[in-house]
């Protein structure tokens, strides 16, 4: 197998550490074990064949042997015949030595026609009279016994021949312990060369696929040549297809983790990732390491984003990780819903950054992973928030407030302001006396205390300031007194620039609070009256002139801004919708309107001042071209008359068309208080703004129900007024 | 937020100011008791979970109402969490040794009350879910 690598060769580096790994294998690598598995069964094998063909060899040989006993016996028979048909002892032991002298044989005993001793016994003993022919073998000699006959077949005797087997053994011996040898050197050689083969072919190989192997795992591309077809080739494009496909997935991932990044790296918001136990783990997006301390992103997430211990967020995340902790999936959605919401940190800079956050845990296979934070900086937000409530921004706000709080009845910070005008007179009441102890400083703070606190909820900044001078003066005192006792003239001059400060900024609000009341300083001396009681007091002193009665008459009446609120700002909406340009003028607001004048009065005057926007003021382009102001002006006010108020609704438009109407002035008998009458244009009735005919006859329809009349000047050209007086006839 | 949300009960000695935090607090979904008396205080726990102490009160100080209250809590078997509102922020860091469970900061700023309020809710949340 030839290993091709593409990039950064693990070459003989690798490969000698495979084989170093192999070498640690030892005794379990399996070259070993085949090697020892080779030659245990070649050497079982070829041991087992040596042994067989010994045995065999063995065998043929001693039947050879016995072959030639037999014939050396028969043919020394007939020698011994004549010696022993004529009794010669004297030949039969010629013979017998002859026969003696052969190789091998290692006794003789002859025995005559009868008698069971032998007749002559060389080298034996002990032998018994033979009773047939036959070959008798033992382990080390073969016997054989012939009958002596003469040639005419009368047995003459026996002859008993024994031949020593012992050099065919040794013979044996000897070629078994050379056969044995060969079979041992066979199976070793055998075995070193499946050994080697096996090595070539197939260890070899693998070492290097474990190289390979090895070195893919650190990083490097490899590719190995597959040309062979056998298990090893396949095992070769087996691991080329795993190389290439890690290395799509490693591509693939490198990408994805790329992107994220980037994805993380463009989203503004500072994202952290931890682990269940609170430690930060190395994701995390780039503005995280401009918003937070790098030191302090190596700890855990609670150092980074609670650093004070002691604050109820911190708390709250300590708990939450414990929960997430405890519950993992269980209880997951209800969890994550009770996570912190935002929290203030010190950032690189050294500057407080306040952070909207979102928590966001991971789960994987069914456990909680991880927890990634989404942090928000939205202190630039907040602090633009703050910038853009500079001066005059603020007073608008603090106009608003007002005029929700007025809204509401205005009449809380009505008491508040009262009531800080109370606590600052006391004080100065109790610096009249000579001397100051702890105890009457302290009280002197608690009052001025709760004013700071009550300015701050109502949103009363220079209150608030005013106040939280004063405090730190007592502070500073408080905490300089030596003696029990303070000189009060001290105290006093100490204190005094401060309360006159309180007592500007009291003004200041007040003031701020009737400009913002549509009823005007009326809203100083509002208070709150049930209406049935009004009714009834009505009801008791109807029809009494007396004084009581009059009080009770002032008590319904209502201030004339009620009837105007709300008047411009839906004035403005009318014009804009005319493309003209209006400003409304409301006067005296405070002037107190009779109760049942003031039930149709609202209506009446919205009437009078639409009328004005869609028939009286002109486009600014006329008005421009006739001398006057490009924004046209209504003026609405009231005043005390005999008998009653005077409403006046006043502009400077063009007047009603003198075509239609003629000049001069107009009493309420005019055409155009007629119901039917309409200056309106086509367009006019279209917008929805102008008249069906029955806008001004319905205003004095209500207005002569309740004891008045309206009464209509028209300046043409320099504009209209309508007047809304008592009927003294 | 699926739990209840604690009812919590607001002891200052300003009427104007308690009717701000109400304000708040309610439009936000907390019931909200309210007393400017520290005495007396006792019954009103029977309803509250949490219970806000403004830290300069005249007469007692906040800690003594603590400890008060503290005991009539103990009495109701019921866990209640008692934290000191102030705008101070070395008397807050001291709130625990003081014998509070903690303090709400920024004392005056109703926004910053209504998120640690929200804060201290989803807290009580999950420790009955780990209890």
């Amino acid at each position: 197998m030839i290993l091709s690598e593409v990039e950064n060769p693990p070459g003989t580096k690798a490969l000698a550490s495979a084989s170093r790994q192999n070498q640690a294998l030892g005794l379990r690598s399996i070259g070993f074990k085949l090697a020892v598995a080779v030659f245990v069964m070649l050497g079982a094998a070829s041991f087992v064949a040596g042994y067989q063909v010994s045995a065999l060899a063995l065998r043929h040989i001693i039947e050879g042997k016995e072959k030639a006993a037999v014939m050396v016996a028969e043919a020394a028979s007939p020698a011994l015949s004549a010696a022993l048909d004529f009794g010669d002892g004297e030949a039969i032991a010629e013979q017998s030595r002859h026969i003696l002298a052969s190789r091998d044989v290692i006794g003789v005993a002859v025995w005559g026609a009868s008698g069971n001793d032998p007749l002559l016994a060389l080298r034996v003993r002990g032998w018994g009279r033979p009773q047939a022919e036959s070959v008798h073998r033992t382990p080390a000699t073969i016997s054989v016994s012939r009958a002596v006959k003469s040639p005419s077949g009368k047995s003459l005797g026996f002859l008993k021949v024994e031949y020593s087997l012992a050099p065919e053994i040794a013979a044996f011996r000897m070629v078994q312990a050379n056969i044995y040898v060969a079979t041992f050197v066979l199976s070793v050689v055998l075995a070193l060369l499946v050994i080697g083969l096996l090595r070539v072919t197939m260890l070899t190989p693998l070492f290097r696929l474990l190289a390979a192997m090895s070195s893919l795992g650190d990083g490097n591309t490899i590719v190995l040549a597959d040309k062979r077809r056998d298990e090893i080739g396949r095992l070769a494009r087996g691991f080329n297809l795993m190389s290439r496909a890690i290395e799509d997935r490693e591509r693939s991932l490198a990408v994805a983790r790329e992107r994220t990044q980037q994805l993380l790296d463009h989203m503004q918001q500072a994202i952290l990732v931890f682990d269940a136990q609170g430690h930060l783990l190395d994701l995390r997006s780039r503005v995280t390491e401009s918003m937070f301390d790098p030191e302090a992103l190596r700890g855990s997430v609670a150092e980074v984003l609670f650093p004070d211990e002691t604050t109820i967020e911190r708390e709250l995340f300590d708990q939450w990780l414990n929960a997430v902790g405890i519950f993992q999936t269980a209880r997951l959605a209800e969890v994550r819903d009770l996570a912190p919401t935002e929290t203030q940190v010190r950032g690189r800079d050294g500057q407080e950054r306040h952070l909207t956050l979102e928590f966001i845990p991971i789960v994987e296979a069914e456990a909680l992973d991880r927890v990634m934070v989404l942090c928000t900086d939205v202190t630039e937000e907040r602090r633009l928030q703050r910038s853009v409530e500079a001066k005059d921004v603020e007073h608008a706000r603090q106009m608003q407030a007002m005029r929700a709080l007025v809204a509401g009845g205005g009449q809380l910070l009505v008491e508040v302001l009262r009531r800080a005008t109370q606590r600052l007179e006391q004080s100065r009441v109790d610096l009249l006396k000579d001397g100051m102890s702890r105890a009457d400083v302290e009280q002197i703070f608690q009052r001025i205390h709760t004013v700071k606190g009550e300015a701050r909820v109502f949103d009363q900044s220079e209150l608030t300031r005013a106040a939280a001078g004063v405090e730190d003066t007592l502070s500073a005192l408080y905490k300089n007194m030596q003696l029990e006792v303070l000189d009060a003239a001290l105290v006093r001059d100490a204190l005094e620039p401060g309360f006159r400060e309180i007592e500007t900024a009291l003004s200041a609000s007040q003031a701020m609070l009737v400009s913002a009341s549509p009823i005007g300083p009326a809203v100083l001396d509002q208070i709150t009256v049930r209406r049935q009681d009004l009714d009834a007091l009505q009801a008791a002193t109807s029809g009494r002139r007396d004084h009581i009665a009059a009080v009770a008459q002032r008590l319904a009446s209502r201030p004339f801004g009620e009837a105007l609120f709300n008047l411009s700002a839906a004035a403005g909406s009318w014009a804009e919708a005319l493309h003209k340009r209006v400003t409304l003028d409301l006067q005296a607001r405070d002037t107190l309107i009779p109760a049942e004048l003031g039930r149709v009065l609202s209506g009446a005057i919205t009437h009078l001042v639409r009328n004005a926007v869609a028939h009286g003021i002109e486009l600014p382009r006329a008005r421009l071209a006739s001398g006057k102001a490009a924004v046209g002006v209504i003026s609405v006010g009231a005043e005390v008359v005999s008998g009653g108020v005077r409403v006046v609704v006043k502009d400077d438009g063009q007047g009603a068309s003198p075509v239609r109407l003629g000049r001069g002035t107009y009493s309420v008998e005019g055409p155009m208080f007629e119901p039917g009458f309409t200056q309106a244009s086509q367009q006019q009735r279209k917008s929805g703004l102008a008249g069906h005919g029955m806008g001004l006859a319905a205003v004095r329809a209500d207005v002569e129900g309740v004891g008045y009349r309206v009464h209509a000047i028209n300046r043409p050209g320099l504009g209209f007024e309508v007047r809304i007086e008592p009927d003294t006839e | 937020m699926t739990s209840v949300p604690p009812t919590i009960l607001v002891i200052d000695d300003s009427e104007a100011v308690l009717s701000r935090i109400t304000d708040t607090l309610e439009r936000a979904g907390f019931p909200v008791i309210t007393s400017t008396q520290p005495v007396g205080t006792a019954r009103h726990l029977v309803a509250a979970s949490i219970v806000i102490i403004d830290f300069h009160m005249p007469g007692l100080d906040g800690v003594e109402v603590l400890t008060s209250l503290r005991a009539a809590a103990d009495l109701l078997g019921r866990p209640v969490s008692f934290y000191l509102y102030t705008s101070d922020e070395d008397v807050a860091r001291r709130a625990r040794s003081l014998g509070f469970d903690g303090a709400i900061r920024n004392k005056g700023n109703l926004d910053a009350l209504l998120l640690q309020v929200n804060s201290l809710a989803r807290l009580l949340a999950l420790k009955g879910m780990l209890r």
